[in-house]
This record gives structure tokens, C-alpha cells and sequence, in this order.
């Protein structure tokens, strides 16, 4: 009935075929993958050249509220066209075509883009910019990379540097210190009016390789909502000591009308329970701290095993939201925004979150000391991303440069109104009350078109959707935490080492969060890090003291 | 008068039996539709029923389209339907043809390299990794073109074992009566082999579909003009737009919350296959057994 095959049967094939390609697949290998060959990481010559220097611009409209260094500035209303001023000489006039690759948190731009169009006639150029989803920028970074079609103008993301980058880096980009290092950068007076903060994450082991997007320094904060707190208590929340928050916390929990004080987030393996804040609060440093010479991890100190018990007593005294271990950011967003959850730990950009519905208030608490000093707030890389440039000649570079310098125009220049609302009429209108509001080829054009994740100016405090109170609110806060930052010293260092320890990391996190959830001891917290720290940290603190060295 | 005794299953049910029957049958569609609900409420509620519902909301107490105008504006999702329908249709072809050709020439007994020619075809079940795939893709002068999404991945070993496995239960005696009344190769796959092969090749041709339909990560890779994005890659930006405000306040408009955005994108993205799968399931259930049972 059925034919029969040549004395091989489909079974036997497929078995004998699978184990004996699994040999030979062993074999294979995928050359993109190679990593670098450094160990330590140091790629540069080991002197620290000096950061450019800041030359903050003052002309443009007067904020409403004075910024600095490390203070955004408030605008509460768009710049009239009568405040605008010039900010750059001429179009940037890069010869051929430019070609890019950068985030996108946005839907593509559609087909025809009528924004980008007048933004090269603009800047004088042609662009072809990869646009890539922010959840995909990793692998499809390493593809491109690996592909060996490295774009003129590629984004590395501060959060999410790519293994042995610093080889990357000295390997494919320019070098640009000799072009924008000290008062070199005035060539460039709107990369010169980047706050300094954001440079120090472009200085990669003593050499400049980058132009940031600048971002305020602030680390994640405690976010709440004081309006409800307000209510619940008389007064809006701020703690001065560890006791206080615990009672505030008491005193806002009503797990029967499904309101809770605080609420952490899941991280996919483990979960954030607001240990940036919380960390903080008992003196743990910003990632690591120099004790006389020595480099030491946060974890390794008593302060965090301070913390974690601290959260572990709010957790069982039912203060944390019961979904924290399961919920996502997004969902914990919801919960602040309904009253379900009254702080939350986040970034200061979700003290003016614009999807929050009317009446909320958002504010961030001001860190504290456990006992009553003074609080800490961790300082972050001041950026979102930098710019690299592809290794190219001095006039190539200069071009991209000048390119740059032109898409970080400053709020209140005629180009920085151009890159953010486009042209009048087409991409935006004014209201009658002054607000510039943009039109729905305005929204589905400017901001798909990620112009901004190459170069932008300082970023301020103001929004198209009316938020005075919140605006002030962070203004206000930015104020007075300014003087609590606490910068990491490992700031522009890199460790080979450090890029491959996620597995041996996330298990002592998971070990940590096991022990809030009051599933394993105290001990085991205790000897898990012990066991990281010979396993892995050792050998990572060491390379970033090789580095510290060299470097100072 | 004897009485016949029929087994429990043949005799005529209880009321009491028929309505606990029925009673379970509506607990368990409840529990299937149950979420199906929640994603249409989700997708056509406001911001402030969102909100209050604490992310997902069950039954909508006001009604808006906002999520879908969001979604549907600017073109941007319908030319990335056209694209997909594109790839969908003409990948789902074009491997139906390797697919089909390979399998009745690798179950004939008289295709003498067959051993051969299995071999390297199980190479082919083993995926190379991204990079030398990336590598290959470029040096085909494929990026950036839409025919990067169908060509390398247009034939699946998988599905052609199982294909082949069908038509090696295909009479040879059927074939060689064929033969006998002169027919060729193609007349005998085109006449005889296809219309016997009617139910695996549609399971084949909906797990092509399905796999063309739903595929992104290729597009991402190797497609870096966004209008030549598949719907699936363009929906998940939607997705992600809702989940992150990294632009700050001084961005744009107010955006429909995340939750409804994300619910808007879920029943865009399976409608066509909802409206595909009623049309093959007849021959999905006969042709999924197909090669698993031999003789």
C-alpha cells in the first residue's frame, strides 16, 4: 500500500541527521559575534581630555522660572515669533546624503513626510535615517554594526550601551576630542551650550566619542500624588526620616478601598521595589563609591542590607501594592493616575506625564536620610543617548558637526522652533492664547522623524498641554534635590566583565526579591552576595580600578 | 416483552443532564470570550474609564474610536496592510510551489538522489543566527527590499516533510496507471497528486500564511524604509508608543491611553486571520493528522 523508503526510515533520518548537524553546528561560527579583544576596556591613551567647555546661551525668550546647570528652565508659554532669534550662521550644508540610525518610541512617519522634506531644505542636506522601535534598537544595533553598513551618524543609547562598545567605538567612530574638547567646542555654540553633565557620559576611558542628548541629571525619584495625600492626611507629603515615611505610608493605606502607599514594578526577572529611593534613604551609594582607593558596590555594603530589610517591613506591613511583583510600568502609571497607588518610583519626566487626566498632580518627594540628614539624590549619565560620527576625514567630520550643532538649536531660536513644531500652518498653529499646538500632520510627522535623537537642545521644562502647576512642581523639586546629587565614580568607565555578569546579577536580584517576598532568609541574601561578589564583582571591580588609575 | 437495553450515551438525555450540559458549555465559551471582551471594551473606552477601571476595562461606560483613529491615521497602517497582504500572499504561493515540488520528487522511490538531497535539505532546519542571515540578506542585495521577507524563508523543510509524507501514501499504482496512459511528471503533481492533496497542502499554505502574516523581526532586520514596514512591526510601534513618554510633556498631543492603543492593536492584527481560519478548518483537522499515521 504504501511505498516504502530506500531502508531509511523518516524517524532514523531525522535522528541521525539532528545529532550529527548538531556536530557540526557546534562548529559554526557567527564572525559578527566576536567580541572584542580588549579585556579591560581602556581604549584611549589614558590622559583624561578635558570636557567641553559649557557656554550656556542667554538670548531667546526669559523662562519663567531661571534654570542652571542642572535645573531645567520653565517656559509656560510658547516662544512668540517676535523672541525668536538665530542661532546658526547658514544651512549645515553637508555634502552627498547623511545617513542615520536612532530610536523611535513612536509609529513610523508616514510615506510622505512632508516634515522631513522641509528639515533637509532646512539643514541643507539629504537624510536617510533607520528608524528602528525602541524594544528591537539591541539586536537590530548589533546587526547593523556586524552587517559592516555603519551609518554616518549612530545613536548609542545611555542605558543600553552595546557589549565592548568602547572597542566599537575606537574601532569605527571618530575620535572627536580634538574638535570639541576644552574651547574647542565654541566652533559649535550650540553643542557648547550642552550642560556639562551630559559630556561626561560621551568621554569613553579619556576621549571624547559622542554628542549628547541632554537630559536632566536626576536619577529615578520617588513620584506621588500629593493632591490625594493632601486629602488623606492635611498636608502634602514630606518626610524628613525614615519614621515619617513609615507612618505616611500607614496613614495612606486602605487595602479595603484598594489604595496603597507605594507600588514597585516588575523587570522581567526581577522586580524594582523602589531601590534607587529607598537605597538612598540609608546612605547607599550611586552604583559603587571610592572608600580611600577601593572601589565597593552598593550591594556590598551593610546600607543595603539596611534597605532591603526596610522594604521587606513595608512590604508585610502591606504598604506595597499586592500586584508590585507582576505590574509593568505602564500599569503602575494607571494605578498613580487612579489613586490606587500614591507613590511610585519613576523618572522626573513623569512629574509632567501629558496622558495624566485633568486635576492629578503629580510631585516627586524630597529624598532624606533614614536618621535626618541630608538625602541623597543618585545623579544619572545627564543624557538620553549620544551621537557618534563614523570614522570619516576632518572635513567629513567637521560637516556632521556643523550638522549637529544645527539640530541641537536652542528653545527660542528660529531653527530649534522649526525642529520641534515645523512650519506654521502645515505642522502646527498657534491658539489664540499663544500655545502652539500641533497639527495631525504636525503629530504624525515631527516626532516619528526622530530628528532629535541625533542632536537637541538642553531639554526644558514646558508643554503644549496646559500643566503650570506640575511644571512648577519640577522646577521646584529640581531646585532643591540640585544639591544632593551624587554622581558614580565609575562615570565613562567600561568593563568587559561587567557586560557579561546579567546571569549571576539577575540571580542575586531574584535572590533579593525572594527575601521581600518572604520566601527565602536573610542568610541566603547574604551568602548569594558573597558568592556574586567572588564570581563575578571581584573581577569587574578590578577592571575599573585598572582604569581609574590609568586615568587619573 | 424483553426490554432493550441501550448503552448510557444512546439513550435519550435527561432534561436535568441536558441543562447542566448546556449550563457547562456556556461557563466555558464565558471563560474563552471573557478576555476577548475585555479587549474590545479596552479598545473603544475613553481615557477616563480607563483610568478609573485601573487598565482594562470590562464593560465600556463611554464609547470612542480614539484608540483606532490613532491607530488608522495617516495611512501609515494601510500601506503596511497592503505590504503584508503582499508578502502574505505571494510568500504563501511561492513556498506552496518549492514546498510542493520538493516533496513529490523526495517521495518518489525512483528520484535516485533523494538520500543527497534529504540531507542537505535538514541543513536547512538549523538556523545559521542573525548575523550571517543579515550577511546573506545583504549580499543578495536584498535590504531594504520587500522580497528580503519572502525569499529566505521561503522554504520550510518542516513543512515539506510533512507534505512529503502524505504523498508517499499516495498509490504508486495510481501514478504508474498514469504513466501508462502517458502522462508526465506535471501532468500526474497537477492532475492526480495536488487534488489528493487538497487538505495537507491547505494546512501547509495557512501555517506559510500564518507565518508570513505574523512575522516582524525580519522586517526589522533587514527593511529600514518604514513604508515598507509590515503591519505586524508597525502595530507594535503603537504598542510601544503607549507604554513609554520619553518625549516628555513638550511633545505633541495627548495620546489615547496605552491600554486602549494596545487592545485597538490586538484585534487588527488577528481579524484577517479570524476571517481566514472559518475558510480552511475543514481541511485543518483531516490535514493535521496527515503523515502522523502511516498506512
Amino acid at each position: 500500500m504504501n511505498d516504502t523508503t530506500s531502508g531509511l526510515s523518516r524517524r532514523t533520518f531525522l535522528t541521525a541527521a539532528g545529532v550529527g548537524l548538531a556536530v557540526l553546528g557546534l562548529g559554526s561560527t557567527l564572525a559578527g559575534c566576536t567580541p572584542g579583544g580588549a579585556t579591560s576596556g581602556a581604549a584611549g591613551s589614558g590622559a583624561l581630555v578635558p570636557l567641553p567647555t559649557y557656554v550656556p546661551i542667554t538670548k531667546g525668550p526669559t523662562p519663567d522660572l531661571a534654570g542652571s546647570a542642572t535645573v531645567q528652565p520653565v517656559y509656560l508659554s510658547a516662544p512668540k515669533e517676535a523672541e525668536l532669534f538665530t542661532s546658526v550662521s547658514g544651512k549645515a550644508a553637508v555634502s552627498g546624503t547623511v545617513s542615520g540610525f536612532v530610536i523611535s518610541y513612536s509609529p513610523p512617519a508616514p510615506a510622505s513626510n512632508s516634515y522631513l522634506q522641509a528639515a533637509e531644505q532646512e539643514l541643507g542636506c539629504k537624510l536617510d535615517l533607520q528608524v528602528v522601535p525602541a524594544d528591537s534598537f539591541a539586536p537590530k544595533f548589533a546587526t547593523v554594526m556586524a552587517g559592516g553598513s555603519v551609518p554616518d551618524l549612530v545613536e548609542f543609547l545611555a542605558f543600553q550601551l552595546p557589549p565592548s562598545y568602547p572597542q566599537l567605538l575606537k574601532a569605527q567612530f571618530a575620535d572627536l576630542s580634538d574638535h570639541l574638547s576644552g574651547d574647542k567646542v565654541k566652533a559649535y555654540p550650540n553643542l557648547a551650550n550642552l550642560p556639562t553633565p551630559s559630556w561626561e557620559g560621551c568621554r569613553i576611558n579619556g576621549r571624547i566619542y559622542g554628542v549628547p542628548v541632554n537630559r536632566p541629571p536626576f536619577g529615578n525619584m520617588l513620584i506621588s500624588r500629593p493632591d490625594v495625600i493632601k486629602d488623606l492626611t492635611g498636608a502634602e507629603p514630606a518626610p524628613k526620616t525614615k519614621d515619617e515615611f513609615t507612618e505616611l505610608c500607614k496613614a495612606v493605606t486602605d487595602a479595603k478601598r484598594n489604595r496603597y502607599a507605594i507600588s514597585g514594578q516588575s523587570n522581567g526577572d526581577s522586580v524594582d521595589w523602589g531601590y534607587d529611593f529607598m537605597g538612598a534613604m540609608f546612605g547607599v551609594p550611586n552604583g559603587w563609591e571610592l572608600q580611600g582607593s577601593k572601589l565597593v558596590h552598593k550591594w556590598e555594603s551593610d546600607r543595603w542590607l539596611e534597605t532591603l530589610s526596610y522594604i521587606k517591613e513595608l512590604k508585610d506591613a502591606g504598604y506595597y501594592h499586592p500586584d508590585t511583583p507582576s505590574i509593568s510600568g505602564s500599569q503602575a502609571k494607571t494605578y498613580m493616575a487612579n489613586g490606587t497607588v500614591l507613590m511610585h518610583q519613576d523618572g522626573i519626566s513623569a512629574i509632567i506625564d501629558p496622558s495624566a487626566p485633568e486635576g492629578v498632580v503629580y510631585d516627586a518627594i524630597l529624598p532624606f536620610a533614614a536618621d535626618g540628614g541630608d538625602g541623597i539624590v543618585y545623579q544619572g549619565s545627564s543624557m538620553f543617548s549620544f551621537t557618534a560620527i563614523k570614522q570619516a576625514d576632518d572635513a567629513r567630520v567637521k560637516e556632521l558637526l556643523t550638522l549637529l550643532n544645527h539640530l541641537a538649536a536652542p528653545y527660542g531660536s528660529t531653527e530649534g522652533f522649526f525642529l520641534q513644531y515645523g512650519r506654521a500652518g502645515e505642522h502646527h498653529t498657534r491658539e489664540a492664547d499663544g500655545r502652539v499646538v500641533l497639527t495631525e500632520a504636525g503629530s504624525a510627522q515631527i516626532g516619528p522623524t526622530s530628528l532629535n535623537r541625533l542632536a537637541a537642545a538642553p531639554q526644558i521644562l514646558a508643554s503644549a498641554v496646559p500643566m503650570e502647576e506640575r511644571l512648577r512642581r519640577s522646577h521646584a523639586w529640581q531646585e532643591q534635590a540640585s544639591p544632593m546629587l551624587q554622581k558614580s565614580p565609575i562615570t565613562g568607565l567600561y568593563s568587559e566583565t561587567a557586560g557579561k555578569t546579567s546571569s549571576s546579577t539577575n540571580a542575586l536580584s531574584s535572590t533579593m526579591n525572594e527575601y521581600v517576598l518572604g520566601r527565602t532568609g536573610f542568610d541566603a541574601v547574604k551568602s548569594g552576595i558573597a558568592s556574586w561578589k567572588k564570581s563575578t564583582n571581584d573581577k569587574v571591580r578590578a577592571e575599573y580600578q585598572e582604569q581609574l588609575e590609568k586615568l587619573s | 416483552m424483553s426490554t432493550i437495553v441501550r448503552p448510557v450515551w444512546a439513550g435519550k438525555p435527561k432534561p436535568v443532564v441536558l441543562a447542566l450540559k448546556a449550563l457547562a458549555i456556556v461557563m466555558i465559551l464565558a471563560v474563552i470570550l471573557f478576555p476577548f471582551l475585555i479587549v474590545v471594551s479596552t479598545s473603544v473606552s475613553t481615557a477616563e474609564d480607563v483610568t478609573a477601571a485601573g487598565g482594562y476595562v470590562v464593560w465600556p461606560k463611554s464609547f470612542t474610536l480614539d484608540a483606532y483613529q490613532q491607530i488608522l491615521a495617516g495611512g501609515v497602517v494601510t500601506r503596511a496592510i497592503l505590504v503584508t497582504l503582499f508578502v502574505t500572499v505571494v510568500g504563501t504561493l511561492i513556498s506552496l510551489v518549492c514546498t510542493v515540488s520538493a516533496a513529490w520528487a523526495l517521495s518518489r522511490r525512483s528520484f535516485f538522489q533523494r538520500p543527497v538531497l534529504m540531507i542537505v535539505l535538514a541543513t536547512f532546519l538549523f538556523t545559521p543566527g542573525l548575523i550571517p542571515l543579515y550577511l546573506m540578506v545583504k549580499q543578495l542585495g536584498l535590504l531594504d527590499n520587500v522580497w528580503a521577507l519572502i525569499l529566505p524563508g521561503a522554504f520550510s523543510v518542516f513543512n515539506m516533510v510533512v507534505v512529503r509524507g502524505f504523498m508517499m501514501g499516495i498509490p504508486q499504482e495510481l501514478i504508474d496507471s498514469a504513466k501508462i496512459d502517458g502522462a508526465g511528471e506535471f501532468r500526474i503533481l497537477g492532475t492526480i497528486v495536488l487534488p489528493l492533496s487538497r487538505a495537507v497542502i491547505a494546512v501547509v499554505a495557512l501555517f506559510y500564511a500564518v507565518g508570513y502574516w505574523n512575522a516582524f523581526f525580519n522586517a526589522l532586520l533587514y527593511i529600514n524604509d518604514t513604508s515598507k514596514w509590515t503591519l505586524q512591526l508597525v502595530l507594535r510601534t503603537y504598542v510601544l508608543q503607549g507604554s513609554s513618554l520619553v518625549g516628555g510633556a513638550s511633545d505633541a498631543s495627548v495620546l489615547p491611553p496605552a491600554e486602549s492603543l494596545q487592545m485597538a492593536v490586538v484585534l487588527i492584527a488577528i481579524v484577517p486571520i479570524l476571517i481566514a481560519y472559518p475558510l480552511v478548518q475543514r481541511h485543518l483537522t483531516k490535514g493535521v493528522l496527515t503523515g502522523a499515521v502511516k498506512g
